[in-house]
């Protein structure tokens, strides 16, 4: 799209396009919820590494 | 994971992951990049939480962390990648967004194009601030709060920026 496209666009027509626009992009309920659940398992698989390592690190400063 | 912790961090997943999302989205214009971005912002902000820090304002912590990873993607050169296989792949017809009811997918590509068109004008933060005012509908206070400045010098920064785009279009 070249600039000479928007050349009837007022700054008040621009806002209201980034307006309607919030109303075309977003997640679906569904997909909200399966990415909280892959974060919640990433976060738990973190957390379980980061255990690891502690339990490493005591063991070689007992030796 | 401390209970109290992963009570505050689904509650502030429930209220920000669309909005954080659809920020992401207007800034590199790539659904699975946003996705992408956003699942990121959320792991940090978790940090954030873990570490003991104290969050004083969740969502302008949200959007700093965000608009942070954009631009070191940006610095990468992905989001300009990103954007022209986007723009690629509407002008082939096979780009789509989830439905909105009222608009067909013609008229929503049509209204993202030139959202783009309009946006690449700016500089990054004047893109920043307009998609957060306006798309992201912030009030001037709260876009102040991310940019640690006042409310006053955002409503200037959207005054020039629109001055801007009436230069251009």
């Amino acid at each position: 799209m070249s600039m000479k496209n928007n050349s009837d666009v007022s700054p008040q027509q621009a806002i209201n396009k980034l307006k309607a626009a919030k109303k075309i992009v977003h997640m679906s309920g569904k997909r909200k919820e399966e990415l909280k659940n892959v974060l919640l398992d990433k976060l738990e698989y973190e957390k379980k590494e980061e255990g690891k390592v502690m339990i490493e690190q005591e063991a070689l400063n007992l030796l | 994971m401390a209970d109290n912790f992963k009570i505050k961090f689904i509650d502030a997943y429930k209220k920000y992951a669309d909005a954080i999302y659809r920020y992401c989205y207007f800034r590199v214009y790539s659904k699975q990049l946003a996705e992408e971005l956003m699942q990121e912002t959320f792991m940090r902000m978790w940090k954030y939480l873990v570490d003991g820090k104290d969050i004083i304002n969740m969502q302008a912590l949200l959007y700093q962390i965000s608009r942070n990873l954009i631009i070191d993607l940006s610095r990468r050169d992905k989001v300009r990648k990103s954007i022209e296989q986007a723009m690629k792949l509407e002008q082939d017809g096979n780009f789509s967004e989830p439905s909105y009811n009222g608009k067909t997918d013609l008229e929503k590509k049509a209204l993202l194009g030139e959202v783009y068109q309009l946006m690449k004008m700016l500089s990054r933060d004047s893109q920043d601030i307009l998609v957060m005012r306006y798309i992201q509908g912030l009030t001037p206070k709260e876009i102040a709060d991310i940019f640690h400045t006042s409310p006053n010098n955002i409503s200037v920064r959207i005054y020039k920026s629109l001055k801007k785009l009436n230069k251009y279009v």
